[in-house]
């Protein structure tokens, strides 16, 4: 009760100072922004705010660097359904039916999903964090390497759920992303892996490139093969269709409630991640779904899911940071670093010796979350315009935002280059219907089942028998086996139910 | 050109790749002090790939299934003109600078991209004025707001 | 005034220069006075940092620029730019293809010398002529509260220990395998993704050791959570007066994180000692204090010219022998 009060004290703090608001929205705008432009994401936002922002009062700078974070997860989806390029890589998986949606003409109903989604995995993330967050931080300690190993084969196996039909070439495309995962320096040992001596692939692939390419490009190239209608603006489009519907959210809860409870679970973990969260949260959407079918081709719980997931994500990852000083992931490094240059140490104590800073810091979340809310689905109708526009022109105008974004990931025209290979790639794959998801949740989802895996076993000392002696990672282990098997189960089930019948 | 040889032009580089792969990762080393390593989970992809790519080089010489349907050459020639001009690009910004270099090739892109029937003279001077403002806009938000340090030419941007 | 024989430098603004002719104008208002030096500095300072926003090296780099610019010891603005990528082997090939700019700074991390090492990077340490190195953190050998090792004579007894480090090729994997010859023990290296992976695993319990920075674990040892065990420095820190170093306990290891800055290679030397100048009265202010050493728990230290150059050929020489012990080079 105490804690409610002292939240909501500091959600009144943060409503009410005027500093704060201003901070709130300029924070939310740029990650907005930066979520929004391709290969730019959360940690480049939240890097690049960081000198400006610790020249305020520790509050309001935080405020501001925590507004690109969740900010960035917003905007991420705007590019992602509009264009088919992910705008950051925690959004890739929203492309894949938010795009489609906008092709059938109903771009601004999934934005507005995604908005509201975005809402609600940030709002289940916030109480999280907020109020059960040192709880919720003794289960992040739990989860060791061997733990993470489980996870991730847990989540791998949800390919047989994600890939085509073509098992032979979901599978071959699982192993290529695998395989581009591995390309850099060998991060147990050191050593280059199929750098074939380039100094550009020693930190390996940028995800955002791969998917930047993948998707973003290769959707460029296969829509070169349809005929756009001559009118431009059509009359099958109208406004009103780009308005937000209540009613979707009604129609998906069951995605949103299981997307924004795996995007704050996974997202407290360290080093997982919000893109392997958005992973797991489709693939589990999917799996629960009635209609799996529908899954790629513009179904609604394929945007609900990921765009909550990756919010929720985003505090469960804070969890870790206010509670322990231990940031999980690359862009609470960088809060991190923030804290520090405004003079405060988070951790165990910070609770108890900045208390007033602590739930200010968090009212301004709510509020932030908020504030986003009205800002998306007011430039929803503007933005989801960017249909009618003709198509010489979109690409073009596309192309350059692409290019200046990917060589603002590592200042390198290189990238670029490497960029426009994996759109051939994407293209290539499609018209030959290899699914393009196993590859890219093998490149995310490879390292850290590798890293997992090797990291338990030093410790251990070669002992295998850690992965089934500990419970959780014996849980996760008996739980994917559970999801490889349960088909083909139910399959016998039903075939000797029908000879039985017979 | 035939989907068909296209995939199995594709599966035959998966195939090489595969095999590759597999071979580095033997001598990256399978393991280190009975502890997996680096080779381990390189080998264990590389096999996956090769074996797969060799089943469904099978399934296809067998002619079970094979994907019917040919690439238009129109759109063969887009694919390579727009992935040709993104690597000029690479190649012309340290020349020229970015901004330039971005507009050549985004005018470019544009031309291309759009349907032969729609190209008059209306679009090409929107398509150039689209471009420009979208390397003004990239160069204001880019270099002065967020502080990235741009490929600049002898016009400065 | 001699000029320099060549700047190289394409990029020029017109606005920046605008911004550097007020900045003289202002500091020639509140009665800056040009010490009669060989080198006077026209333009704006840019300081590669080759890892990412947010991290050790770019705090410190920040912090440094901050603390210079506001004391007003130059007439320069001091510009970061965070080339990343190649394990640095990007950023300090870049820099050091700008031969003679005397306008550029490189901050320098543990990959300055591995990279190269590991025959990945076309330049080395050997390429860059030294600046200064402005700080030294301490390591802290941490434990989990409830764990039964409590001096490194508990952990000579265990016979085998498991850390937790940041990355294979770093200090903290270089004290864990000095302390295992030193010591004759076995000494396991789990490597993580970044320092928070570390904390967490050493409170989970899932690796028995951290060779932790002061700002990540002392807010922890004061808490209870974490004990230390001993302290990696020549000298007992003065935040935890009562843990032994190293040396102490009768094993010769010491090692430091070193932070400091390079110039490229043919830099004239009385541009180099100028800057070096700048950052000496950098360290010695009370707003480095402040905002620096206090809140980062970090050990003073300024080494320049020669003695720097000897301190970098001793961490080479250290790199090379924990690569070859690893079996990363032969």
């Amino acid at each position: 009760m105490e804690t409610l009060a002292l939240l909501g004290h500091g959600i009144a703090n943060a409503a009410t100072d005027p500093a704060m608001l201003l901070a709130i929205t300029l924070g939310a705008f740029v990650g907005l922004l930066i979520g929004a432009l391709p290969g730019l994401g959360p940690t480049a936002g939240v890097a690049i705010m960081l000198p400006v922002a610790v020249g305020f009062e520790p509050t309001v700078a935080l405020a501001m660097l925590a507004g690109v974070y969740y900010g960035a997860m917003f905007g991420g989806a705007v590019t992602s359904i509009l264009l088919g390029i992910p705008g950051d890589a925690p959004s890739v998986m929203t492309v894949l039916d938010g795009y489609p949606l906008a092709k059938q003409g109903q771009a601004g109903r999934a934005l507005g999903l995604a908005t509201y989604a975005s809402f609600i995995g940030g709002l289940v993330g916030l109480l999280g964090l907020t109020l059960m967050a040192q709880l919720v931080s003794s289960y992040a300690l739990m989860f060791g390497p061997t733990e993470m190993t489980a996870l991730m084969v847990l989540s791998l196996s949800l390919v047989t759920v994600l890939g085509t039909e073509d098992h032979l070439k979901s599978f071959l495309s699982l192993a290529l992303g695998l395989w581009i995962g591995m390309i850099g320096l060998d991060q147990i040992m050191g050593g280059p892996r199929f750098t074939f001596g380039s100094m550009f692939l020693l930190d390996g692939l940028d995800f955002s490139l791969i998917a930047v390419g993948m998707f973003g490009l290769g959707q460029m190239f296969l829509a070169l093969e349809e005929h756009t209608p001559d009118a431009v603006g059509a009359a099958s489009y109208s406004y009103r269709s780009m308005m937000p519907k209540w009613r979707d959210l009604i129609a998906t809860r069951r995605s949103l409630g299981i997307g924004s409870l795996i995007g704050f679970l996974v997202g407290v973990l360290p080093g997982a991640g919000a893109t392997a969260a958005t992973m797991m949260a489709y693939g589990a959407a999917k799996k629960m779904s009635k209609e799996p079918e529908k899954f790629g081709k513009g179904a609604l719980d394929g945007v609900a899911a990921p765009e909550a997931a990756n919010n929720s994500a985003s505090y469960g990852a804070m969890v870790t940071l206010f509670t322990l000083g231990v940031p999980g992931s690359a862009t609470t490094a960088v809060l991190l670093a923030g804290l520090l240059m405004v003079g405060l140490q988070p951790g165990p104590r910070l609770f108890q010796e900045q208390g007033d800073f602590v739930w200010n810091l968090f009212g301004t979340f709510y509020i932030g979350n908020l504030v986003l809310v009205f800002m998306t689905i007011l430039l929803t109708p503007i933005l989801a315009a960017a249909i009618f526009v003709q198509r010489g022109l979109l690409f073009a105008g596309v192309i350059g935002i692409v290019i200046y974004g990917i060589y603002g990931i590592d200042l390198d025209l290189s990238a670029i280059a490497v960029m426009a290979g994996f759109g051939v790639l994407g293209y290539v794959m499609e018209k030959l219907k290899y699914p393009a998801v196993p590859l890219i949740m093998g490149v995310v989802l490879g390292p850290l089942l590798e890293l997992g895996m090797r990291r338990a076993l030093i410790a251990s000392g070669g002992d295998v028998a850690v992965f089934y002696q500990h419970p959780i990672s014996a849980g996760l282990l008996l739980a994917s086996v559970v999801v490889i098997g349960l088909p083909y189960v139910t399959l016998f089930l039903s075939r000797r139910a029908k000879t039985a019948r017979a | 050109m035939g989907t068909a040889l296209l995939d199995r032009a594709f599966t035959l580089v998966l195939l090489g790749l595969g095999l590759f792969i597999t071979v580095s990762a033997w001598n990256y080393g399978l393991y280190q002090n009975g502890i997996p390593g680096p080779g381990f989970f390189p080998i264990i992809a590389g096999l996956m790939m090769t074996l797969l790519a060799a089943a469904l080089l099978v399934r296809d010489l067998s002619g079970r299934m094979r994907l019917a349907g040919r690439i238009d050459p129109v759109v063969m020639l887009s694919v390579f003109a727009v992935t040709g001009a993104i690597v000029l690009f690479v190649f012309l910004a340290p020349l020229t600078g970015m901004g330039l270099a971005a507009f050549a090739v985004m005018v470019g892109v544009g031309y291309v991209t759009e349907e032969s029937h729609r190209r008059d003279r209306l679009f090409l001077l929107r398509l150039v004025l689209v471009s420009a403002g979208t390397v003004v806009l990239c160069y204001i938000l880019f270099a002065k707001v967020i502080g990235t340090p741009l490929v600049t030419g002898p016009l400065g941007f | 005034m001699p000029t320099i024989r060549s700047t190289r430098i394409q990029r020029s603004s017109p606005a920046r220069a605008g911004l550097v002719a007020s900045l003289a104008l202002l500091a020639a208002a509140v009665g800056w006075s040009p010490a009669a030096k060989a080198f006077e500095p026209e333009r704006d300072v840019t300081i590669v940092v080759t890892s990412s926003a947010g991290g050790g090296s770019d705090i410190i780099t920040r912090v440094l620029a901050d603390t210079i610019t506001k004391l007003k010891l130059t007439k320069s603005n001091f510009l970061v730019e965070n080339r990343t990528g190649g394990s640095g082997a990007v950023g300090y090939t870049y820099a050091a293809k700008r031969t003679e700019d005397p306008y550029l700074w490189t901050n320098i991390g543990v990959s300055f010398f591995t990279t190269p090492l590991l025959g990945q990077s076309p330049v080395s340490y050997k390429d860059f002529k030294p600046l200064a190195a402005v700080s030294e953190d301490p390591y802290i050998m941490v434990v989990k509260a409830d764990s039964p090792l409590k001096t490194l004579a508990d952990v000579k007894k265990a016979g085998r220990i498991v850390s937790g480090t940041t990355g294979i090729v770093s200090d903290p994997a270089l004290l864990a395998k000095s302390l295992e010859t030193a010591m004759g023990i076995k000494a396991d290296i789990v490597p993580f993704g970044g320092d928070g992976e570390v904390v967490t695993a050493l409170l989970g319990g899932h690796i028995q050791v951290q060779f932790g920075n002061p700002s990540e674990v002392l807010p922890m040892i004061k808490d209870g959570k974490v004990r230390a065990i001993a302290v990696s420095t020549k000298e007992r820190i003065p935040a935890l007066p009562d843990v032994p170093t190293i040396r102490e306990s009768g094993y010769d290891v010491t090692i430091t994180q070193l932070r400091g800055f390079v110039m490229p290679k043919d830099v004239p030397d009385e541009v180099v000692s100028y800057w070096a100048g700048i950052i000496k009265q950098a360290l010695d202010s009370d707003l480095w204090k402040t905002n620096y050493l206090q809140r980062f728990d970090s050990v003073p230290l300024y080494l320049a010219g020669n003695d720097f150059q000897a301190e970098m050929d001793k961490r080479n020489a250290d790199y090379k022998t924990l690569m070859t012990s690893l079996g990363l080079i032969k």
